[in-house]
């Protein structure tokens, strides 16, 4: 039996998208060398254009079930129209159509069909990926357009990367989570043991980090902030500080507002990797040293 | 007394499996008859509420307790009402005879 | 005529190009209303001003089993494709889960007794905000726990009516709230920023507006900031592009803060006029004079 040891589970979040997330979440697996790095925003992956990993298992994910009317059967009695509450089906010339974006799956109108007319096709157009990139181990995904992001997807991926851990005696998972605090976030936080918050001193980053560190606190997770362009307005990045003293969660970094981060996404590189120098570089590995230490990470190798 | 207890394959010496309503398979022992046998868990690939899903399964199964890692908000709640006991197993990559032998 | 303003992933600057439209087009004397329909993290009344006046709540259906008229035939939980009806004939157990539920009226078409009927329950609001009395701005917003916003969308829009330009402010992503946002819209308008990152959404949200046949076009944020890789990419895929924001901390700034760049800003008026232009012509080429 393999020994799971202390596996420690970083998650990097941010209530709104746009606050640098990625870049940090990269930043992060620069400096924690070997680890299992896993995409959790499944709705706008990112991550992987700074990693360009390679795929070495390919996977489907189903999201879901989608209806289909087979129009040779079909007497075109219109009592699924009627019984549909998704507004999925239309008449086209006098025959029902499911519009597929539309339809929820709920398989009444399979149900109520006299002539047996309607199925339920399996929704598998989405993949997950487990790759390899120069730091280890790398799990993410690709939702299709238009289906469900019910956070089972998230779930799926998260499980598949603990086993890669295990199997690879690899004890930091970082997930990269999803933005917002809906479903998928709430997937990505489960089993979680460290929430690393990335906010950016605005107005909306201040309402949403009031979200998002009410959720981390219900999951008990150990949180950690960082606020990114802090100097984009000093009154609000005083108000996140004054915000995160009252709730006990430490501020660990103060990023300034800082066009290098984009210059290292263009070369496919992260900050750590592409201006190791730069002040944000040196923000960045303090505030990493803060968390192996608080945290007890057992980092083997970091620059 | 009938416990269920979730598995990742469905033999005796299987790992416990963490999660729940997802599990691959259900382990059932019977502790008057100290049989245990095997179950596919019919919850595990529903897109929602697989968690009520298996509760509803174990205990159609006759279950009158669950001994699992942990389990969610809902599950817990439910389980609750139908007086069916949640033992909590503490430790991690337990298998099922182990868990057996602590009855 | 009505226009989704959307993104691939938040932070582009979507809400940022939906108030300032709004602002241009009503200093236009357009007959204009913004509605936000990013029911999840709505924020375009931080940059309006007036209080919510008009507040509705919108519901759903939910079902309510009658224990006395049940006779625990077990037909609706096997209708229910969401695991959303707990049941156990033995011992005899039915119960609705609500959080679960879709509000797709399987179990009550299922149920052969009438032991099931259903209760109104609300999922989350819309609220109306006034400019010189006319209204300006409808906002959905979920209530925390809701599992999906498409139907809070979808009240928001049909209750903003018809009117000359109807703006809405897309949720983010390519899933179901995104689609339902777009679904009515004559043209969408996705704003970018010149980077890998939001080029690779960009062309995910292409990708799903093709697939749809919506008519669309690009907007530039933070332009100077990135490489050409976006440009190049726009060409080559033959896509519209309806303005460059430019890359400038002073609008960072002024975002920041809450407020209008075209207010506070004005030397970037011309840049969101030159947009509702543009779009208009699109969206009706035959106005084109």
């Amino acid at each position: 039996m393999k020994d799971r040891g202390p596996l420690k589970e970083i998650v990097v979040l941010s209530g709104k998208g746009g606050t640098g997330k990625t870049s940090i979440t990269a930043a992060l697996a620069t400096l924690l060398g070997n680890s299992v790095v896993v995409d959790c925003d499944v709705d706008a992956a990112n991550l992987h254009l700074l990693f360009s990993p390679e795929v070495q298992e390919t996977n489907v994910f189903v999201s879901g079930h989608k209806a289909v009317i087979d129009s040779a059967v079909c007497n075109q009695c219109g009592r699924c129209l009627a019984h549909c509450r998704f507004d999925a089906i239309h008449l086209v010339d006098g025959q029902p159509v499911i519009k597929e974006t539309s339809c929820d799956g709920c398989q009444l109108c399979a149900r109520v069909c006299p002539e047996g007319a309607i199925s339920l096709i399996p929704a598998d157009k989405s993949r997950w990926y487990k790759s390899t990139f120069r730091y280890g181990h790398f799990i993410h995904a690709r939702l299709q357009p238009g289906e469900e992001n019910s956070g089972r997807l998230v779930r799926v991926i998260r499980e598949a990367a603990t086993s890669s851990a295990i199997d690879q005696q690899i004890g930091i998972l970082l997930l990269d989570g999803p933005p917002g605090t809906g479903c998928p976030v709430i997937s990505s936080i489960t089993g979680a043991n460290i929430a690393l918050v990335v906010t950016e001193a605005s107005k909306s980053g201040l309402h949403d980090l009031k979200r998002i560190l009410s959720l981390v606190a219900i999951y008990k997770l150990r949180t950690f902030v960082v606020i990114n362009k802090f100097d984009l307005n000093q009154a609000v990045c005083q108000e996140m500080d004054t915000f995160c003293e009252h709730s006990n969660v430490p501020v660990i970094g103060r990023i300034p507002f800082d066009p290098t981060f984009v210059t290292a996404m263009i070369h496919c590189q992260s900050l750590i990797e592409w201006a190791p120098a730069s002040p944000s570089a040196h923000v960045i590995r303090e505030a990493f040293q803060e968390l192996v230490e608080q945290c007890q990470l057992n980092v083997t190798q970091y620059r | 007394m009938k416990i269920a207890i979730p598995c990742v394959q469905p033999s005796a010496s299987a790992l416990v499996d963490d999660r729940f309503g997802r599990c691959a398979y259900f382990a059932f022992y019977d502790e008057e008859t100290q049989q245990t046998t095997f179950v596919e868990n019919p919850a595990a690939q529903s897109n929602e509420g697989a968690g009520p899903a298996a509760a509803q399964f174990v205990v159609s199964q006759g279950a009158e307790a669950v001994a699992a890692r942990q389990l969610g908000p809902k599950v817990t709640s439910l389980l609750q009402s139908l007086s069916v006991r949640f033992i909590e197993l503490n430790e991690a990559d337990l298998t099922i005879d182990r868990v057996i032998g602590l009855f | 005529m009505i226009i989704a303003i959307a993104s691939g992933k938040g932070g582009t600057g979507k809400t940022l190009v939906s108030t300032n439209l709004f602002q241009v087009s009503l200093d236009d004397r357009v007959d204009v209303v913004l509605v936000d329909c990013d029911a999840e993290e709505p924020n375009d009344a931080v940059f309006l001003p007036g209080e919510p006046k008009g507040m509705q709540t919108v519901t759903q259906q939910m079902p309510v089993i009658d224990k006395a008229v049940c006779t625990y035939c077990g037909r609706c939980h096997d209708w229910c494709s969401y695991n959303a009806i707990f049941f156990l004939r033995e011992p005899r157990r039915i119960d609705v889960l609500e959080d679960l539920c879709h509000d797709c009226g399987a179990c009550l078409a299922a149920c052969k007794v009438g032991a099931i009927t259903e209760k109104t329950v609300p999922i989350g609001t819309l609220s109306m905000r006034y400019i010189n009395k006319r209204p300006a701005l409808i906002e959905g917003r979920t209530l925390v726990g809701t599992a999906s916003p498409v139907k809070i969308i979808k009240q928001a829009i049909s209750e903003a009516g018809k009117h000359d330009l109807v703006i809405l402010d897309a949720p983010p992503g390519i899933s179901c709230p995104f689609i339902a946002t777009v679904e009515p819209a004559d043209y969408v308008v996705l704003v970018t920023e010149p980077t890998p990152f939001g080029l690779n959404d960009l062309a995910l949200s292409i990708e799903t507006l093709e697939q749809m046949g919506k008519p669309h076009g690009v907007v530039v944020n933070r332009a100077g900031l990135g490489d050409e890789a976006l440009y190049r990419w726009l060409v080559d895929k033959g896509v519209l592009q309806l303005a460059d924001i430019p890359f400038d901390r002073a609008i960072a700034s002024v975002y920041a803060e809450g407020k209008l760049v075209v207010k506070v800003l004005p030397a970037y008026k011309p840049v969101f006029q030159t947009l509702l232009d543009r779009i208009r012509a699109q969206a009706h080429p035959s106005t084109i004079a």
